[in-house]
């Protein structure tokens, strides 16, 4: 009977796993096979440089002294014009030269006004909050202190703003590091999945991009009405997305504004940032899932992908637990006579096909990337796969855990950074303020002749 | 023992699912990625100025081909030839399969065929029906009927595309680029970009007549009037309203705050929009109309005869620029660019880019640039 | 009111500054952000054809293709020096006829060697060295250690659990089966629609599927082996690692070939992507 029993339960398991992950497969499918297509309708390329508004640049930096000068001297070479431009380092309780950094680059370039925090909640947020309320920017874009923007991305993160309904757009962030480690070659392959194919392809079929908050802008209006960051999210980007998103606000997605970041290259802070990940998503989907039901802004569509959306992490223990039941069943032998084939068939397709569905995009990005060598480590990104699908268990244990007894989550923390750790040398060259600082950029639609030409 | 060999092989052969993979990380293994071009700033005339930039390179490297002959200097660049002239005229039919390089005027006859780009340093005059690679001008530069170019132009000076010619990518000027009917181009970029039969008019629009639509609409709970309900309208905060449907007035509105319309919006002549507008499908805007902010359509977007923008225009569709349309503003060029296609009719000029991911495309229309304003025209 | 608009083409906005860089690439070709591959009904409806006559080949001649693969594992299994002492008839599904199984005894806990146990601990602690040194394989080393560590203890306990090799070979058969019917689809999801050579993925399919059909008879002797001289102690990571996630594996670094070539062919070649730029 107690036999019976644990079959009946894995069967039933093995077919929840086999019905979720199957409609996340097809979702993957989806997205990828929409990407290949030509038509972008709501590409803003062609308005990059007509549309300029007052920008406010936002870097939030907490002892940052080994990249403060690259972010800073990427702006100031940014094509941007400097009398609509007001950028803002908002120096978050260093302990390092990180105020040294940006106070000598605020002597040189009167558009750079920094914003020391010397106490105050500590957090990513909690410096936005503060800094947001000090900026005169229309336009609010964000950076990472650990990215590196390319002189046109400022441009090319405004442009979509000419939509009224755009709250927010997105850039993309493009591993530079991809030799340090295996595990950030790997992950080099996933941002390129999750950028080259899923934003675009979600942001091409209607749906929201998912803002990144490291290389992304937000209208100063649009944050205003939905009470601005929520300093209590560990993902203050995912948190604003949604926020934004029932207000009827939009996220675009802007492929071209390419931005250099740093992914982990050791497990334990690939884990941490993980753990940081999964904790606020699930957050924002307990936070938001029933008045997105509601949103009488959204279609039945948008509701649905955004479901998905927050809902993503789970699809890790679903994973596991599908694994156990058919391992439990393997153990059982009177399991092995039951001829249920239709269920057979279903999970080993599932394995089949919506295991490969994550891969179908990071393929289809390599292709679209011309990331030839890169490719090649696809079957390294199994251990991947395994790496982040414990990762997210043990988050997301941790997570509900912590929501059961009450008791207080992860705080937020910052990612380690690695780049400069070797003889200080930034990611230009130069470490210090005003150091290696480029001729004045040429601001104009057409090109202009350098002298001698 | 054969067990055990037997294992050596089968792990030896799950070991070759990663050895590939093994290998790529060992050439990518310390080093950084390089896929960006952080350097890049975004230009639309960057073909043109770009190749020219790499002619005077090639000009100053590359050894002179020893078969030089008098008056026509030839440089070797692998496979291909570089022909320098002072001056040249071609007569029809002529075809060539060089690099050309004119340093003074140039003109050629009908049906030539130029296989690879030609930069003119004087003025240029393409024959009819010519085909041609690229074309960069320093000069004027009349591309004649019916040619053909298989990817831009670009001139310094006036930029004239005759009746049915083809740019298959950008025509760029640093002047002006007049689009016969006919012609099609992918994108226009120019100081003023216009089509035939150009008149400069003086309009006179009612902004204040007796019927009007404001929006936002003050009141909510007013009765549904002239094609528009109150409650429809919903705010998104940040002075911006959303309109859940379909919006077509049938009264002028004068639009004040930025609006994102769920549905088709149209508006009827003389309207007046000093906001951003969104509609999610498509956008009409009456006859003599002034739309100071921008305008995006998830559809096609068509202004009517005599309108005036100053902001830009995005269509996820089609666009049609009617006659009489004028697109300038203050310090910053416009744009309009569609996912569809650009239709131009008859005196439209637009100071700024006219784009399209499939083509833009000139009309020819009867020139009535009076319909819908009240204003004369000051001269013809 | 009238609001007075005056047409009349005011002069052009002032050009650019200067100081920009010039010839910022060697050569023009559109970038990847506006590349794409558009979809096309000839490569979806070639390739629906091919797994459609695949899998209703596969249905149609499943005996003699599970036989095929007894026989090819037959010959393996001679090579690999396997006592097995012949190949009985087991029924894989109903309504069909049987295929055949492998005769070959399987001790239980109780009769396997101490070699095999020393191996049992051998293997965990290695696992644990690894689950220490390389992070990335942490979860997945962790993950066997938990299996191997269960095993053990549930053929401790359950001296008398025992699985008889015709059974293992049901299975497996089974598992493979089903696994034969489904490739042709996914393979036609990866190597034919989204990719751009038509002929090239048709070949892809049809090659994988018949390396599917190899691959999965070597693991299967490889398995039996292990059962045979190790008893059921490492079935459960065996079974993990090489059921489907070896076919997955297969799957995927066939596909990351594919990938890396068809990423080749399709850099710079104009005429693949949109133009405009």
């Amino acid at each position: 009977m107690a036999v019976t029993l644990l079959i009946g339960i894995s069967y039933v398991v093995i077919a929840f796993t086999v019905a979720f992950l199957l409609l996340y497969a097809v979702r993957h499918y989806l997205l990828g096979y929409s990407r290949l297509r030509i038509d972008q309708p709501k590409d803003s390329m062609e308005l990059v440089g007509f549309y300029m508004p007052r920008v406010t640049v936002l870097i939030p930096m907490h002892n940052e002294e080994r990249v403060a000068a690259d972010v800073l001297q990427a702006i100031v070479d940014s094509d941007y014009d400097w009398e609509k431009l007001e950028v803002i380092p908002v120096n978050d309780r260093s302990t390092d030269k990180t105020r040294e950094i940006v106070d000598g680059f605020a002597r040189l370039y009167p558009f750079i006004q920094p914003y020391h925090r010397t106490d105050g909640q500590g957090g990513k947020p909690a410096a936005l909050v503060e800094a947001c309320a000090r900026a005169t920017g229309d336009i609010l874009v964000m950076f990472d202190a650990d990215y590196v923007p390319g002189r046109a991305v400022i441009k090319m993160l405004v442009a979509p703003f000419a939509d009224p309904e755009i709250g927010a757009s997105m850039g993309r962030v493009v591993p530079h590091n991809i030799g340090d480690s295996l595990l950030s070659g790997l992950l080099s392959l996933e941002r390129s999945a999750g950028y080259q194919g899923v934003q675009q392809s979600r942001f091409n079929l209607g749906f929201t991009a998912q803002f990144g908050g490291t290389v992304g802008a937000v209208r100063a209006a649009a944050l205003e009405s939905v009470g601005g960051w929520n300093p209590e999210s560990l993902t203050e980007d995912t948190d604003l997305t949604f926020a934004l998103l029932l207000s009827g606000w939009k996220t675009a997605y802007v492929n071209r504004a390419e931005c250099y970041e740093e992914v982990p290259q050791s497990w334990s802070v690939r884990r941490r940032q993980l753990s940081r990940w999964v904790t606020g998503h699930t957050e924002c989907l307990h936070n938001y899932w029933p008045d997105l039901m509601q949103s009488r802004f959204l279609t039945r569509w948008e509701k649905a992908d955004a479901l998905f959306l927050l809902a993503m992490y789970w699809t890790a223990p679903v994973l596991v637990l599908g694994w156990v039941a058919s391992l439990l069943l393997f153990f059982i032998p009177e399991a092995h006579q039951t001829p249920w084939l239709p269920l057979a068939l279903a999970f080993l397709g599932y394995q089949l096909f919506a295991n490969q569905a994550t891969f179908l995009e990071i393929g289809v990005a390599s292709m679209l990337d011309g990331t030839r060598i890169r490719s090649l480590l696809l079957p390294l990104n199994l251990l991947n796969f395994f790496a982040n699908t414990g990762a997210i268990c043990n988050a997301l244990r941790k997570f509900y855990w912590n929501k059961l007894w009450g008791s207080g989550g992860d705080g937020w923390y910052k990612t380690h950074r690695t780049r400069g750790t070797n003889g200080g040398d930034g990611f230009f060259g130069g470490s210090g303020a005003g150091a290696s600082v480029t001729a004045r950029s040429a601001r104009g639609l057409y090109h202009a002749r350098a002298e001698g030409d | 023992m054969a067990f055990f060999l037997f294992s050596l092989f089968f792990c030896a052969l799950f070991y070759l699912h990663f050895s590939v993979a093994h290998r790529a990380w060992r050439q990518i293994r310390g080093r950084e990625s390089a896929e960006l071009d952080m350097g890049y700033v975004r230009m639309e005339d960057y073909f043109g100025q770009s190749f020219r930039t790499k002619l005077a390179g090639w000009m100053k490297t590359l050894p002179r081909a020893t078969n030089s002959t008098a008056g026509l200097r030839v440089f070797d660049k692998g496979n291909e030839r570089i022909f320098v002239a002072g001056g040249a005229q071609y007569p029809a039919g002529r075809k060539e399969r060089e690099i050309l390089v004119i340093e003074g005027d140039f003109s050629c006859g009908r049906d030539c065929e130029f296989e690879k780009e030609l930069m003119v340093k004087g003025d240029c005059a393409i024959g009819q029906d010519t085909q041609l690679q690229a074309l960069a001008v320093d000069g004027t530069l009349h591309v004649g009927e019916g040619a053909r170019v298989r990817r831009w132009v670009d001139a310094v000076k006036q930029l004239t595309v005759g009746a049915d010619a083809v740019v298959a990518s950008r025509a760029t000027s640093r002047t002006a680029i007049e689009f016969l009917p006919g012609a099609q181009a992918l994108s226009l970029f120019a100081p003023e970009v216009y089509t035939e039969g150009r008149h400069e008019v003086e309009l006179q629009i009612e902004v204040a007549p007796s019927v009007i639509v404001q929006l936002p609409h003050p009141d909510r709970t007013a009765v549904a009037a002239n094609g528009y309900d109150p409650a429809k309208l919903f705010s998104m905060g940040g002075n911006t309203y959303l309109y859940d449907g379909d919006l077509h007035l049938t009264a002028p509105v004068h639009l004040r705050a930025a609006f994102v319309v769920r549905g088709d919006f149209s508006c009827p002549k003389e309207s007046l929009l000093e906001a951003d507008l969104k509609a999610h499908g498509a956008v009409t805007i009456g006859a003599a109309s002034v739309v100071k902010g921008n305008i995006v359509a998830g559809g096609d977007i068509a202004l009517k005869p005599n309108t005036y923008f100053q902001g830009l225009l995005h269509a996820g569709g089609a666009m049609r620029l009617s006659r009489g349309v004028r697109g300038l503003r203050d310090k910053l060029p416009v744009a309009a660019y569609a996912a569809g296609v650009v239709t131009m009719e008859s005196n439209v000029v637009v100071n700024g880019k006219v784009a399209s991911a499939h083509r833009v495309v000139a009309v020819s229309t009867p020139v009535a640039w009076l319909e819908g304003a009240r204003g004369a025209a000051v001269r013809g | 009111m009238l609001l007075t608009v005056r047409v009349d083409n005011p002069p052009p906005p002032a050009q650019s500054a200067s100081g920009g860089r010039t010839g910022r690439r060697d050569a023009i070709y559109p970038h990847r952000s506006v590349r794409a591959l558009p979809l096309s009904n000839v490569r979806m409806w070639a390739g629906v054809a091919l797994a459609l006559a695949i899998t209703v080949w596969s249905v149609l001649y499943a005996v003699p293709i599970m036989e095929a693969h007894s026989r090819v594992a037959a010959v393996l299994a001679g090579w690999a020096g396997l006592p097995v002492s012949g190949w009985a008839p087991v029924g894989v599904f109903p309504g069909l006829e049987p295929a055949s199984g492998p005769v070959l005894t399987i001790p239980t806990f109780g009769e396997v060697s101490e070699g095999a146990r020393l191996a049992l601990l051998l293997s965990i602690v290695g696992l644990l060295i690894v689950a220490q040194r390389f992070s990335l394989f942490r979860n997945v080393a962790n993950f066997l250690i938990v299996l191997l560590v269960a095993s053990a203890v549930a053929n401790a306990v359950f001296d008398s659990f025992r699985l008889e090799s015709i059974t293992f070979g049901q299975i497996w058969l089974r598992q493979e089966m089903l696994v034969w019917l489904i490739l042709p689809w996914v393979l036609l999801l990866l190597f034919v629609i989204p990719q751009p050579n038509l002929l090239r993925g048709l070949v892809w399919v049809v090659f994988l599927q018949a390396y599917g059909f190899v691959f999965s008879a070597v693991r299967m002797v490889f398995v039996l082996g292990m059962l045979h001289y190790t008893g059921l102690i490492f079935m459960p990571p065996l079974w993990f690692l090489l059921g489907t996630m070896s076919d997955l594996l297969f799957v995927l670094f066939f596909y990351s070939l594919s990938i890396h070539r068809s990423s080749g062919e399709l850099w710079g070649v104009r005429d693949s992507w949109q133009s405009h730029f």
